[in-house]
């Protein structure tokens, strides 16, 4: 493992930033990235209470300024982009849309979304923030995109 | 039959874990340099190398920040060890 995902993995997302912004190591984000377990993580980290919220997005920040992302998997950028949308960070949204092929993310949203609703349909909470989602996801897509995609 | 001065493996790099039960990132650091004349490069980068990823796991930030700012250990840590080099 590299150091930024060891720091994650044992819940240390302030050293995974200062690493992110040490002039050693942050030529290497693309591949701090490339594991689908990082992404799976810095979702799981917005919804954590221990971890510090702002720490979290700092890092999410720094890792799409400075390198490319790989897209692969999309199941799990899917949800760190549906996580940063469900937190109206819409600004990170965007800038994460940008370096994604935003059709094969959003599709996977849907997917998902869609999925969840059909499983819970008899949950009226659960299809209310499913159509959240859905709404949200409707207004992050470009505009260009909107027609194809829809 | 020649005595083996020294063995090939000197130091277990174990030992930097006692520098974290104790909180001594400065510790650690000068326990880690006092070892580059004992030990091959190889030996000494893999020593430096497990005190600082100990350091990122459960150190916490003043055993990075102590580590990387002593330009030893810094120019013997990989931001991408092992075989995942680019």
């Amino acid at each position: 493992m590299r150091p930024i995902e060891i720091a994650f993995a044992y819940h240390q997302p302030e050293i995974a930033l200062y690493l992110s912004e040490h002039k050693k190591f942050k030529g290497y984000l693309d591949l701090f990235f490339a594991g689908p377990s990082l992404a799976a993580r810095l979702t799981i980290a917005l919804d954590n209470i221990d971890i510090n919220y702002h720490t979290v997005l700092k890092l999410i920040q720094n890792l799409l300024k400075n390198e490319k992302i790989p897209t692969q998997p999309p199941e799990d950028t899917a949800c760190l982009l549906l996580a940063l949308l469900r937190k109206n960070e819409k600004k990170l949204c965007s800038d994460f849309l940008k370096t994604q092929p935003a059709e094969e993310v959003l599709r996977q949203i849907f997917q998902n979304v869609i999925s969840a609703e059909y499983h819970v349909s008899r949950q009226n909470e659960k299809i209310k923030d499913a159509k959240r989602d859905l709404l949200l996801i409707y207004q992050a897509v470009p505009q260009d995109a909107q027609a194809s995609f829809f | 039959m020649k005595t083996r001065l020294r063995p090939p493996h000197p130091i277990n790099p174990e030992q930097v874990k006692y520098f974290f039960f104790g909180n001594d990132p400065r510790g650690l650091v000068d326990f880690v340099k006092s070892k580059q004349n004992d030990l091959t490069p190889s030996e000494f980068t893999l020593l430096a190398e497990d005190a600082f990823l100990r350091g990122c796991s459960y150190g916490g930030m003043n055993f990075v920040k102590e580590l990387l700012r002593d330009p030893v250990v810094l120019n013997n840590v990989s931001p991408c060890p092992l075989t995942t080099k680019k």
